[in-house]
């Protein structure tokens, strides 16, 4: 039997979509293909790719609706961990599965479709994720500096999310010109166009969006007078806090700083009343009615 | 006064307020326009604080000076509470500054009654009305509509805001005639039938102004009367059908500062309220009646919850045979929700449906196991008298939210 090894580039989906279809043509199945991710450890006895096979006298070939080409393009966007299995292929497996006629490859229930399942989920969580937690900081912009942007924002996402959850800023932020910066790429958009820029080599880092961010932001004062006083301590909930805001976005929250704080205080007495202990010291007065 | 400190006296003052989701918007951008803002229908949770909550809007209350004496309320007049008041511009900054930073999807915005009803929902409504007409602000705008403000400003209102709610207050009528002697239940109901009204015209006649797109919620106290589940829910149910409401939301009563005697002086009964949303849930997505939830006067199981409950007070209704039983039996399993109940009716087109396939669909096993079979699995526990079952769900219910 032979191994055929692919590498792939990028997280490039059209390639991966390129090469099954081949794959498929020429019946090579699942077992057969070594996939691999240029981010990958090397597998020692694997050199470049492999030429695949030409087409078989009876070639698979499989049509699928534009739904299932999405939820599949979105399972890709997934990064597994080292444990887990190669996007390439496991997503090659369902589609050879598909081809033979196992309609249920795709579904929740089934072993591999499950999987897929998970990381569609997983991606999305955190398209969400990235809409909720990031923060723009603005920055101070000198009329010479027409075209630097206005509000830039650091984020690191956990899959390859940035495209997918960039459109919801540029829906956002009407004529403005922001920039978020992430490990893998950074999108910028002048009010109009927006395109992705790719690091040189490696990734960018904090350090390089640091670099960019020149002052501080005092709208940021405003927001924790606000998120202080909103919370109610009265209802202390740490748990549900954290399981749905997990503390690794904690970093570039601003309101990061009040937490503990307020979860202290709160557990030390404050919890015997909903409001904000900075006003219980303050003058109050109540109201007469008007005659 | 300093609008920092402003804005610490009128969050505080609105934070009781828990029907703050900012889903139901029609889709909206600003790409490439003047103006700011989007909405797609989801909410989006951009914070949350320690009590677990999710700080979605900016949720304020232009002013916390009231003429009204509602007992369970921070900000009634016999209150002695900072007063403030923000002006229009105030708002309008804090919404667009914290909305593009990304800290907010938009504005909640509800108010003390100052002057008269319709004074103060004027102030509201040019509150909303300066946010998109002249700064084109396409953010997520809820307004609490105040009850006796005349209709003409509740429809005005449904032209900026993409939801308005009238707050119930109190689970029944005599409930707010003690509590919030100047309310009235009868006034709060025209205001959402006023709602309702608008709500309909702007289906019904797709050239009539718009009205309200995310529709009309509302939020009921619970814990600082003594009114009980059973009738709480049964309540609930006829809102839903009277007034088109999106959703109800229960806030657990919290102790204010100088607590009237009128008012209990303890933790909020949060558990409480966590069963509530779960039975308006099902209520609301899953076809089952107040009375199969509750059938006689008490409050949910604290214990176990809702669906279970039912499940265990039917157990001659089970096991079901998840290859043969309706897509509705199959969602009142405890364990099973609504998706996976279609997963499983699509699934079981292509094959039979085994046990494990129901871990892979992430139904809660540990629930589920005693109410289904499969062809290679038959529940154990079918024999077990319905206490004993009850006795062993109970230690396998993980803790809830914790009490003081
Ligand atoms: S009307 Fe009643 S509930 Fe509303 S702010 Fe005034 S006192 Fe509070």
């Amino acid at each position: 039997m032979t191994m055929y090894t692919l590498h792939m580039a990028q997280a490039d989906f059209v390639a991966w979509r390129d090469n099954a279809r081949r794959l498929l043509a020429a019946r090579v199945s699942p077992g057969d293909v070594l996939w691999q991710d240029d981010d990958s450890a090397g597998d020692l006895f694997a050199s470049g790719d492999t030429d695949l096979p030409p087409p078989s006298e009876t070639p698979l070939a499989l049509k699928l609706s534009r739904q299932h080409l999405r939820r599949l393009e979105c399972a890709s966007h997934y990064w597994p961990t080292h444990q887990q299995e190669c996007r390439w292929a496991l997503l090659y497996r369902v589609v050879w599965r598909l081809a033979q006629g196992e309609g249920e490859a795709l579904l929740a229930g089934d072993s591999d479709g499950g999987v897929v399942e998970q990381r569609i989920k997983a991606v999305n969580h955190e398209v969400h994720h990235m809409h909720a937690f990031l923060r723009f900081h603005q920055q101070p912009v000198t009329p010479e500096e027409q075209h630097a942007p206005e509000f830039i924002a650091w984020f690191e996402p956990r899959h390859d999310v940035l495209e997918a959850a960039a459109r919801h800023f540029i829906d956002r932020m009407g004529q403005h010109r922001w920039l978020i910066m992430t490990p893998e790429g950074a999108i910028l958009c002048d009010g109009r166009q927006w395109h992705i820029e790719r690091p040189e080599s490696g990734t960018f880092t904090v350090q390089d969006y640091q670099a960019l961010s020149t002052m501080e932001d005092d709208a940021e004062d405003l927001w924790l007078a606000y998120y202080a006083s909103t919370f109610n301590p009265a209802r202390l909930n740490e748990k549900t806090m954290v399981r749905s805001m997990p503390s690794r976005f904690w970093r570039h929250m601003p309101e990061r700083v009040l937490i503990t704080g307020l979860i202290s205080h709160a557990r030390h007495g404050a919890r015997r009343l909903g409001q904000d202990s900075r006003l219980a010291d303050k003058r109050g007065h109540t109201i007469t009615l008007p005659k | 006064m300093q609008l920092t400190d402003k804005l610490i006296v009128l969050a505080d003052a609105a934070k009781y307020d828990a029907s703050c989701a900012s889903s139901g918007a029609p889709k909206r951008s600003s790409r490439g326009q003047k103006g700011l803002g989007a909405t797609n229908g989801n909410g989006i949770c951009h914070s949350f604080t320690p009590d677990g909550r999710c700080v979605a809007l900016l949720k304020i209350l232009m002013t916390n000076f009231c003429l009204y004496d509602c007992q369970y309320c921070i900000n009634r007049r016999s209150s002695n509470v900072p007063r403030a008041r923000f002006s229009v511009d105030e708002i309008v900054r804090l919404t667009l500054d914290f909305y593009r930073r990304n800290l907010i999807s938009g504005l909640f915005l509800s108010s003390g009654i100052i002057r008269s009803n319709d004074y103060t929902m004027e102030a509201l409504v040019r509150v909303a009305r300066t946010l998109r007409v002249e700064h084109q602000f396409r953010g997520y705008i809820h307004l609490k509509t105040i009850p006796d403000a005349s209709p003409d400003l509740i429809r005005q209102a449904g032209l900026y805001a993409d939801r308005l709610s009238v707050n119930v207050e109190l689970p029944t009528s005599q409930s707010l005639n003690r509590l919030a002697p100047e309310k009235s239940d009868t006034t709060i109901r025209l205001a959402m039938s006023t709602i309702r009204d608008g709500l309909d015209e702007a289906t019904a006649e797709p050239r009539a102004p718009r009205f309200s797109p995310g529709g009309q919620s509302t939020q009921m106290i619970v814990g600082a009367d003594d009114t009980d589940d059973h009738t709480i829910l049964g309540n609930v149910q006829s809102l839903y059908g009277d007034y088109r409401l999106k959703r109800v939301y229960y806030s657990a009563f919290s102790p204010i500062p100088e607590s009237p005697s009128s008012v209990p002086l303890i933790a909020p009964p949060l558990l409480r309220e966590h069963r509530l949303y779960q039975a308006d849930f099902l209520i609301r997505g899953y076809g089952f009646r107040a009375d199969e939830l509750l059938t006689g006067p008490g409050n949910l199981s604290l214990d176990i919850d809702p669906k279970l409950a039912w499940a265990l007070n039917h157990r001659e209704l089970f096991p079901i045979d998840l290859d043969q039983a309706d897509m509705y039996m199959i969602a009142r399993v405890p364990g099973i929700g609504i998706t996976s109940a279609k997963r499983i009716e699509t699934l079981r087109r292509e094959r039979r449906i085994r046990y494990t396939d129901l871990t892979r669909l992430g139904c809660s096993m540990k629930k589920l196991a005693p109410f289904i079979t499969t062809q290679d699995y038959r529940p154990r526990q079918a024999g077990l008298e319905r206490q004993a079952l009850l006795a062993q769900m109970q230690t396998s219910t993980p803790a809830q939210m914790a009490l003081l």
